[in-house]
């Protein structure tokens, strides 16, 4: 009887003993969908599509989900290098036509491989798919690989909404790269027109009543959701009904200085030295400063924190779930001490950082699975002062500045520093204002010959960010002609430049523990 | 900015309503009025029921109105479904006198006894009697967020009326068909005035979620805010398939037997009997897609290899984190932290080791494995004393006085099947032997708090598990428009509340005894029905 366990040295995960292949283990990965999927976006364009792409890429790779955006519009820029005019997007246009129905099968041909070679779990088909025969074609590509399908439909009929949207991300877009940017804008409505003639919304009530589709209407003013298949696709909507596009500002900071910091201890629940406390009242002054609507003040519920927002004069909100990572035994010890005292201990976790957990305490792992309800729920806000720790800080940097877990643990947070971080078109600035109070520098840099640890375990519900790859662009569909003479070969014909191995994600392989 | 750390949770009596309120209105900054919609036998109840015991269960203080309760103390018998025909004038009239009644006590319950979310469980299908309870709610500053719904599968009807519609008072001695005859005219009196919920145009500013086809469709309008985006999840998690799920400790561990609590030790010979005796339960039981969920401790993990099955290692399913008193027996505990073991024993939901969690703190971290197991079928959940209860709490709808005193010995399995509007518990003894790690509630005289003790805290994301309130029975003392003076008489006040569950606790703790000590020769399951029902504990032998 297999009962005897042993338990792993980096992440401390009891096994049985004999190291069977603990019966099937299946794919890897948290274990949130039995199969991979393919999330299909649809809607005219600037309707968000690649806003939510985007987000829901960096949310799913958050929470350890590989997963990866492949957006057609950049396969066909690279197919075709000039743009000129909408011309291109006529639907009688049936040269241009041709062109881009390849450019979605040399984008599907990526997906597959991504999926089914690649380790990813998710893929997001960024395009338009406004037709029904598009989207028959797309759900007869994942019914040949045993791919899921879920559809978001954006629609928008504001056209303030619309035209803003064009504004910001549009008019920047490589294809108006020498155009003025009236004639861009009204270049890109007359794109817009030439698919609303053959858009075929999903009809969640007749032809499409089988899908699993969530449609997001008028930026999430209202939404259909329709036959949602399993755990990962309860989440998706979720994140998405939780996601607003509202301008607003999220601070993050430590709490100042303590008494810890200054011995060099780790952990504990000391309160603010000298120093930490003139930081608080700096603090105050910046705040006032910034001169914000509605700001909320959320601390962890470690002293150091709530000190630190008592001198703001706002109300705030205490979350156990920012509490400070647990070192269990090596808490209220230096570095020093715990390199004499738990040698092994203090070695295992210079290997592998991001997976380590100190015994009877926690890893970074552990970690931003606790913080995904503060995510969620700061998605839900609008201007937020965050207070917190090194270590929940660098988790919550690394999911807006979609660092991988390999960075994660490295990212730089020093004490009386705030990070001032704005949303700006598909992504996120970041400002770091340090209030000139000095104190200890609490960072240690990832060790030179960091030797990596075994592969860590894949469990469900544990989660390990990666940062959101970079889009494919393959220079294979260099011009039209070209193209077309290969086309017909679809499935893996083309030599593939394998991504090397995602940064930060030691392990993709397929030993998991579920 | 000097701080103090709170010393320790206070008894329940002290819960001021003041911070209760203020702590609630973080989470929705002012009360809500759920409003149901749908015709006859379409889940609302269910749905009502689930929901609250849902919010409660997150501390949340919801209770359900639930019109026809109130209808039926105005008629006393019903008669037949001419009742419900719409060109009954004096039906329909005091119809309209019992939503107004129900409204009464809806606003009573939000403004002056610290409710925090109503659920008034109606028709509601006309646009007239909504444009009512949105004018009432707006007179009273409340938030309104509809639920409606819709169902034309004419089996999920059928079986909902077989369900739950038969054993109504409104049919006290008839046979079957009468009943579904009676009820499907009743349906079809509501058809013709029914009114659904118009997204596109007359309600297209309205706060709502559209419920179609037990969940296989949802259209979600206007969420305005933290507590209503919980909802909608919520509610797009559920789902009606019957389902099994079984919750037991770990086999006995070697702490267990030395009397230690937490650590991480293995399992002693007992307890691998038990692991033994747990497979063969299983391959009995003959279970469709078992999923097996462990915490990731070495004593769950161990009684779980012994299954042969796949399983799941959780981290939110690890026992409560003793802290400073880990590894220690509560006899240390009282010599070496005499003062921490007398304030747990004042309030023990609330008390938090030093270094340590909560009760509280467990069932916040256990909240996404509620939502899992919401979502999946058949279940067997190998956890801790203090997780499993807090799991059990939630599925048996007990209040956070009961949940850290509930009883889950070791070596014994609880099934749990959902029937009707609450869920049928079974208790399987394995007859392997085990120590016993249940401490009874002591007797405290509740007078003696430590010194410069303040009333509990209470924070968001501080979760307070409630039960949920029973449907307010009113005697129909008073007809419509006059103030209800009798409100003091009438409703049981928040600390009559706690009193009445303190009773129920008691009955629990005499009867529970008996059912699973001392081992019985040969396995034994008991059947505790618990419904969500007004009468709430039936104790049947099998």
């Amino acid at each position: 009887m297999p009962m005897e366990l042993t338990q792993s040295r980096i992440q401390k995960i009891w096994l049985p003993n004999d190291n069977r292949p603990a019966l099937p283990r299946r794919s890897c990965g948290p274990q949130l969908a039995n199969s991979p999927t393919v999330i299909v976006m649809v809607g005219l364009p600037a309707r968000g599509k690649t806003y939510i792409s985007k987000k829901l890429t960096r949310y799913l790779n958050w929470i350890g989900v590989p997963t990866k955006v492949f957006n057609v519009g950049e396969y066909r820029r690279e197919a075709v290098k000039h743009y000129s005019s909408y011309d291109f997007f006529r639907p009688d246009n049936e040269e241009a036509m041709k062109v881009r129905r390849q450019c979605a099968l040399a984008a599907l041909r990526d997906v597959k491989l991504y999926l089914t070679e690649e380790a990813g779990q998710i893929a997001v088909f960024d395009a338009t798919n406004t037709t029904r025969e598009r989207r028959g074609m797309i759900l007869n590509f994942a019914k040949e690989n045993g791919f899921k399908v879920f559809f978001i439909e954006s629609v928008c009929n504001d056209p303030t909404v619309v035209a803003s949207n064009v504004r910001e991300v549009k008019l920047s877009s490589p294809d108006y790269r020498d155009c003025n940017s009236t004639d861009a804008m009204e270049d890109f409505m007359k794109r817009i027109n030439c698919y609303q003639a053959s858009y075929q919304p999903l009809d969640p009530d007749d032809y499409d009543r089988e899908l699993s589709l969530i449609k997001v209407i008028d930026v999430g003013r209202r939404f259909l959701v329709n036959r949602v298949q399993d755990h990962i696709q309860s989440r998706i909507v979720y994140y998405l009904m939780n996601i607003h596009v509202q301008p607003r500002t999220i601070y993050l900071c430590r709490h100042g200085e303590s008494e810890f910091n200054l011995k060099g201890k780790i952990g504990g629940d000391s309160g603010l030295s000298n120093r930490g406390k003139k930081f608080a009242r700096a603090l105050n002054k910046f705040v006032e400063e910034q001169n914000l609507k509605d700001l909320k003040v959320w601390t962890s519920q470690l002293k150091r924190t709530i000190q630190t927002a008592e001198a703001l004069q706002l109300p705030y909100e205490q979350w156990k779930a920012l509490n400070e990572i647990d070192a269990g035994v090596c808490e209220e010890m230096t570095y020093e001490e715990i390199r004499e005292q738990h040698p092994e201990e203090f070695a295992l976790r210079d290997q592998d950082k991001y997976y380590y957990r100190y015994p009877s305490g926690e890893s970074y792992q552990d970690l931003v699975q606790r913080l995904e309800p503060v995510i969620m729920e700061l998605e839900r806000q609008e201007n937020v002062l965050v207070i917190c720790h090194q270590a929940v800080m660098r988790c919550l940097l690394a999911y807006f500045l979609d660092k991988s877990a390999d960075e994660m643990p490295y990212l730089k947070c020093p004490l009386h520093t705030v990070l001032k971080l704005t949303p700006v078109a598909y992504g996120c600035r970041v400002e770091s204002i340090s209030l000139n109070i000095e104190a200890v520098n609490t960072h240690r840099d990832r060790p030179e010959e960091g030797k990596k640890g075994p592969n860590p375990l894949m469990r469900r519900n544990s989660v390990t960010p990666l940062a959101s790859p970079e889009p494919t662009k393959k220079p294979r569909i260099n011009s039209f002609e070209e193209h077309v003479a290969v086309s017909s070969a679809l499935p893996g014909c083309v030599p593939q430049e394998v991504p090397s191995q995602l940064p930060g994600q030691p392990l993709l392989g397929k030993a998991c523990l579920t | 900015r000097e701080l103090k750390a709170h010393p320790a949770p206070s008894p329940c009596h002290c819960r001021d309503t003041f911070h209760q309120s203020t702590w609630a209105s973080y989470m929705t900054n002012s009360p809500t009025l759920i409003v149901m919609i749908g015709l006859p036998a379409r889940g609302k109840t269910y749905v009502s029921k689930k929901l609250t015991r849902y919010l409660n269960w997150i501390g949340v203080p919801t209770k359900v109105f639930n019109l026809g309760v109130y209808r039926r103390e105005a008629v006393k018998s019903y008669k037949s479904y001419d009742f419900f025909r719409h060109d009954n004038k004096e039906a329909m009239e005091i119809r309209k006198r019992c939503a107004l009644v129900a409204l009464q006590d809806v606003k009573a319950y939000l403004l002056e006894e610290c409710g925090q979310i109503a659920v008034f469980d109606a028709t509601n299908t006309t646009r007239e009697r909504r444009d009512l309870i949105l004018s009432f709610a707006k007179e009273n500053a409340f938030k309104v967020f509809f639920v409606e719904s819709v169902c034309d599968d004419p089996e999920v009807i059928a079986a909902n009326i077989l369900e739950v519609k038969v054993s109504s008072p409104d049919y006290p001695e008839r046979n079957r068909e009468n009943v579904m005859d009676d009820f499907l005219k009743r349906i079809e009196c509501y058809k013709v005035t029914y009114q659904p919920l118009d997204p596109d145009a007359y309600d297209k500013d309205l706060s709502f979620i559209k419920v179609i086809n037990v969940g296989q469709r949802f259209l979600v309008n206007r969420v305005q805010d933290y507590i209503q985006s919980k909802i909608v999840y919520y509610l797009m998690n559920i789902h009606v398939q019957p389902r099994t799920i079984y919750l037991c400790r770990h086999g006995e561990s070697e702490y267990n037997l030395v009397g230690k609590i937490g650590g991480d030790s293995g399992l002693s010979p007992r307890g691998k009997q038990f692991a033994q005796a747990l497979k063969k339960f299983i391959e009995e039981q003959e279970i469709v897609d078992l999923k097996v969920w462990t915490s990731q401790l070495k004593r769950t993990i161990q009684t779980a290899e012994s299954l042969g099955v796949m399983y799941e290692q959780w981290k939110i399913l690890n026992e409560i984190d003793a802290g400073v008193c880990e590894e220690m027996t509560y006899g240390e505990i009282e010599v070496k932290y005499p003062d921490e073991f007398a304030l747990r024993d004042q309030e023990k939901y609330l008390y938090r080791y030093p270094g340590g969690e909560s009760y509280q703190d467990l069932v916040q971290r256990l909240e996404p494995v509620i939502m899992e197991l919401e979502r999946q079928g058949n279940v067997l959940v190998i956890s801790h004393q203090a997780v499993m209860r807090c799991l059990l709490a939630y599925f048996l709808d007990k209040s956070a006085d009961e949940l850290p005193y509930l009883r889950c010995p070791l070596h014994t399995i609880l099934k749990l099947t959902p029937v009707a509007y609450g869920c049928k518990v079974e208790t399987i003894t394995l007859n392997v032997e085990a120590v016993n790690t249940h401490r009874d509630k002591p007797c405290l005289n509740s007078n003696t708090l430590p010194a410069g003790h303040s009333p509990v805290r209470m924070r968001r994301n501080s979760f307070m598990p409630r039960a949920s309130a029973d449907t307010v029975k009113r005697p129909w003392h008073y007809s419509v428009g006059s103030k209800p003076l009798d409100l003091v008489g009438a409703f049981p006040s928040l600390e009559a509340r706690d009193g009445a569950d303190q009773q129920q606790l008691q009955v629990e703790a005499q009867v529970v005894p008996s059912l699973c000590f001392p081992c019985p020769p040969s396995p034994a399951v008991s059947v505790v029905l618990t419904g969500m029902q007004p009468v709430p504990r039936v104790f049947v032998s099998v």
